[in-house]
């Protein structure tokens, strides 16, 4: 039996990734052999970073033999405990539903349940609240805008910030011109849309990358060569990406006080079953194919059925207390903790009125509880009391309760419950125990990440083993068709020279990466490597025909200047057609635009980047035009959340638009594009666009410091955005841990 | 003196942190507090040679994958628990073994099985004879301990510390085949 690892998004990627693992070996060894001192000699040093980290976070673990303290005292009021739950039900009721444990460590959400305070005709749940689900964008902005389409990746390494893994995009939003940015540090990944218009001049990838973080603070960044570099820097973003999720249910009866009450608990009461029915589907665990939280699906050693539950595209599996193998004799019902107790969020149902408290079960995981409590409701059906529950460094979470905190039984009590499951689960990552968790792997898996795009970029140059390389050069089709593509990809990787301070060293002969199995660009990786063993003859001739494209192409910006030919031999007839078609293209170019843009260096090799873009259509005719046109428009919807402005009519939109981004959050990988607004509002709202725009132009500023009203969802709005951040079109930027089966 | 990195696995609830506990400490804890992470460090005399072993007690939940393999990667020498009175903590613990080869990439990483609550005899689920196949199949030690009558315990984290100092030994003789399958 082997549950499906999550590390990935697709099965399939889990098999390519193992392929990748696996030539990971060869190239370090024969780096090994070739004496590269940039390299660790063995594992063993990273294991002591790693135990030493650990060591230094939990400081002297040991000496505490791992007892519950109660939490420090904060304040005056925690020095006078609060009371037990004994001292509590030993008074008259009714109780509330959830009491703080002594010494605190807790708060509460809904601790009002008058029913009578509301007329029987209004509705009990505001209809005001949105049940909105959280969701982590930035770990999506890669497969949504980089993947697949014409892009740039680099990486560095800066002395303060640790590794960087740094995407950069030419992209044309309706009819304006950005550069969409994304940045990876060990801390936190970084997102922006800069519109080329405020820039005063075409900056290099360094400025680039402090256009979105200003604490860079490298000499240079190092282009990726690797034709699979995509799939590993996807996978890295989503991570922190899981659609499966394992909640507790534990059914507490009247006078219940001890985790060893509730988990000895075998009968259900009706309103029980009821409750259970109405959270999810009953399902036989045995063969079950869905997500199994952990639980048997072979041998029937956790129950023969559980309740289960899918619901905007996210899968959920609960364990049921009562549902779960009860053993004889045993006080602490092992068999039923292990699966509730490594749950970190429960569900807690009261058939009477007995508070719960969250100390009550002993668990590290266990982190927030929401607690439902039936009360008969007559012939409309029942009405359930809600309160909620977590740590105190767990934030809050919504959808908020609605006061009072009464809903009746129905779909929208549903899905206000799930959503607040989920969104608790997403709250509690950010508790410290597992926020430090997550920290160090993402620092160890961007470590790794760094290293597998060096050691691949450098091998793609030849610095490496030469099984990639014979990799590589299988396949092909004819020579035309390879000469055809290897001109397509030189003017590409001209774009890269462009946007670099030092070309020569920036150089490269295949394309950065943006390649993927369904894409016909995929070909050019097979005919850029035909023509790599003849230019690995030598690196004094590499350089050499990189200098001469170089100097070329800066022959054609600059009429002046003339051309200089480094190097003559059998490489000067290729260098003569290039140059040919070179002039074909210019021409063209010439013909589609005016000749405005000839001034300055820089303006020319921006104007490069129509031809490339026409270049890319055409390397794929068979796109449908609709996929183009719903990209379009998501780009649209993705740039209009950000430029939001303080008139009501705009913000109204805005809230809209940001709703459609969170819908968007549930996908699975795909893409959809939900309208929103009519076409009017839409054109209104560009207009208003272009005016903070040319605003901004008259100002002079080198980058916009256009700044968002705040979002009336205090949920959304987590750590402040730093100063130097100028653009956040993200409303959030969360990480949540990774998660797995 | 020779510091050793140890990680012990196994699904919740199995007694991975009472055998830790119970080695580093003494004690036996009765109470089960589902752990996250834990870190202890403790020094062993094994063969005459003192050492100090870093052990890991990780989470029995698979709620974290990426967390696994990260454990595994700056592991050296790996814990395998189940709960003879847990058939299924027996099935879950073949897909770890699995993991570990995988991210290694080595079959022969220092490795234990051990089946733990041996103390509960009436209730065994799992028989010595499974378990010893299976660590068999696997060519690694196999041991029953109980962490509560505190048995084989010593020898548990003893016989890991003689697993990693023999697989340090060929450790060259493994690079050179690894180079010869690269050539």
């Amino acid at each position: 039996m082997s549950g499906r690892k999550r590390s990935f998004t697709f099965g399939a990627y889990g098999g390519r990734s193992d392929g990748q693992k696996h030539s990971f070996p060869q190239t370090l060894n024969v780096l090994l052999v070739d004496s590269v001192p940039s390299h660790p000699a063995s594992p063993y040093p990273k294991n002591t970073d790693l135990f030493e980290m650990i060591e230094k976070m939990q400081g002297s673990r040991m000496d505490e033999q791992r007892c519950s303290f109660p939490p420090p005292l904060k304040t005056e009021e925690d020095y006078i405990p609060y009371p037990s739950v004994h001292e509590v039900l030993g008074r008259e009721g009714p109780f509330p539903l959830i009491l703080l444990p002594q010494f605190g460590g807790y708060w509460i959400e809904g601790t009002n349940h008058e029913i009578s305070s509301i007329p029987e005709t209004e509705p009990l749940q505001s209809p005001t609240t949105k049940v909105k689900l959280e969701c982590n964008p930035t770990a999506r902005i890669y497969r949504k805008h980089f993947l697949g389409k014409e892009h740039f990746n680099y990486y560095s390494l800066d002395t303060a910030l640790g590794h960087l893994v740094f995407s950069l995009k030419y992209d044309v939003i309706g009819d304006q011109e950005h550069l969409r940015l994304l940045l990876r540090t060990k801390c936190r990944t970084y997102h922006d849309v800069i519109p080329i218009s405020c820039l005063t001049e075409f900056p290099n990838v360094v400025q680039m990358a402090k256009l979105v973080c200003e604490d860079v603070n490298v000499d240079r960044f190092y282009p990726v060569l690797y034709p699979k570099a995509s799939r590993l820097i996807v996978t890295f973003d989503e991570h922190v990406i899981s659609n499966n999720f394992k909640f507790g249910v534990i059914y507490q009866k009247l006078g219940q006080t001890s985790e060893e009450e509730l988990f000895s608990t075998n009968e259900e009461s009706p309103a029980f079953v009821e409750f259970l029915e109405f959270l999810g589907q009953k399902v036989k665990l045995q063969d079950f194919k869905g997500f199994r939280g952990g639980l048997d699906v072979t041998h029937g050693q956790t129950g023969t059925e559980s309740v289960y539950c899918n619901f905007r595209n996210k899968e959920i599996m609960f364990h049921v207390s009562t549902k779960l193998p009860y053993t004889e004799g045993d006080a602490q019902q092992l068999q039923r903790k292990r699966h509730i107790g490594n749950d970190i969020v429960a569900v807690v149902f009261q058939d009477e009125n007995t508070p719960f408290v969250p100390d009550m079960i002993a668990s590290n995981f266990l982190h927030a509880y929401v607690v439902v409590q039936a009360e008969g409701g007559g012939p409309d059906g029942p009405l359930y009391k809600v309160s909620v529950t977590a740590r105190d460094d767990v934030p809050f979470f919504g959808p908020p309760l609605p006061d009072p905190a009464v809903f009746r039984k129905g779909p929208e009590f549903q899905e206000f419950l799930l959503t607040k499951l989920i969104n608790a689960e997403y709250a509690c990552y950010k508790a410290e125990k597992f926020a430090k968790l997550e920290e160090r792997t993402r620092a160890a898996l961007l470590e790794t990440l760094y290293e597998e795009l060096h050691i691949h970029s450098q091998s793609m140059m030849g610095l490496g083993g030469d099984d990639d390389k014979m990799e590589n050069g299988s396949g092909g089709g004819g020579f035309f068709e390879s000469f055809k593509r290897v001109i397509r990809s030189r003017s590409q990787s001209m774009d890269a020279m462009g946007l670099s301070n030092k070309k020569p060293n920036t150089v490269s002969t295949s394309h950065s990466g943006s390649f993927t199995p369904n894409n016909p660009d995929l070909a050019k990786a097979a005919g850029i490597s035909l023509l790599i063993p003849g230019k690995s003859a030598s690196r004094f001739g590499r350089r050499g025909s990189a200098l001469g494209i170089g100097a070329v192409e800066e022959s054609l910006i600059v009429p002046g200047k003339s051309p200089t030919r480094k190097k003559s031999g059998p490489f000067g007839s290729r260098r003569s057609s290039a140059i040919g078609i070179e002039n074909i293209q210019e021409v063209q170019e010439k013909r589609e635009s005016p000749p405005a843009g000839q001034k300055t260096p820089d303006s020319g090799h921006v104007s490069q980047e129509p031809k490339s873009e026409n270049s890319s259509t055409q390397s794929s005719p068979e796109m449908p035009t609709t996929k183009n046109r719903v990209e379009s428009a998501a780009q649209r919807t993705e740039v209009l959340q950000g430029f939001s402005r303080s008139s009501s009519s705009a913000s109204s939109f805005t809230s809209v638009v940001e709703e459609t981004e969170g819908v968007d959050g549930d996908d699975t990988g795909m893409e959809s594009v939900s309208s929103s607004g009519t076409p009017h509002k839409r054109d209104s709202f560009l207009y208003s666009t272009w005016l903070d725009d040319s605003v901004s132009t008259t100002s002079g500023g080198s980058s916009p410091g256009l700044t968002r009203s705040p979002h009336p969802d205090a949920v959304k709005s987590g750590d402040p955005a730093c100063p130097e951040i100028k653009i956040q079109l993200e409303t959030s930027e969360q990480h949540t841990p990774q998660m797995g089966c | 003196m020779r510091e050793y990195k140890v990680v012990v696995l196994g699904s919740g609830g199995v007694g991975k942190s009472a055998l830790t506990v119970q080695f580093v400490t003494g004690t036996f804890i009765e109470k089960y507090d589902p752990t996250i992470e834990d870190f202890y460090r403790k020094e062993i005399e094994v063969d005459s040679s003192p050492s100090v072993l870093e052990i890991l007690d990780t989470a029995g939940t698979e709620q974290f994958a990426s967390m696994r393999d990260l454990y595994i990667k700056n592991g050296q020498g790996f814990i395998l628990v189940y709960s003879l009175v847990n058939q299924q903590s027996f099935q879950d613990i073949k897909p770890m073994r699995d993991q570990i080869v995988r991210v290694k990439r080595y079959e022969k990483v220092p490795l234990i099985l051990v089946g733990n609550k041996v103390d509960l005899e009436p209730e065994r689920e799992v028989m010595s004879s499974e378990g010893r196949a299976l660590a068999q199949e696997w060519g690694c030690p196999f041991m029953e301990t109980s962490a509560k009558s505190k048995s084989m315990v010593d020898e548990l984290f003893a016989e890991i510390v003689r697993q990693m100092n023999y697989s340090s030994l060929p450790e060259k003789q493994d690079q050179c085949c690894t180079t010869c399958v690269v050539q």
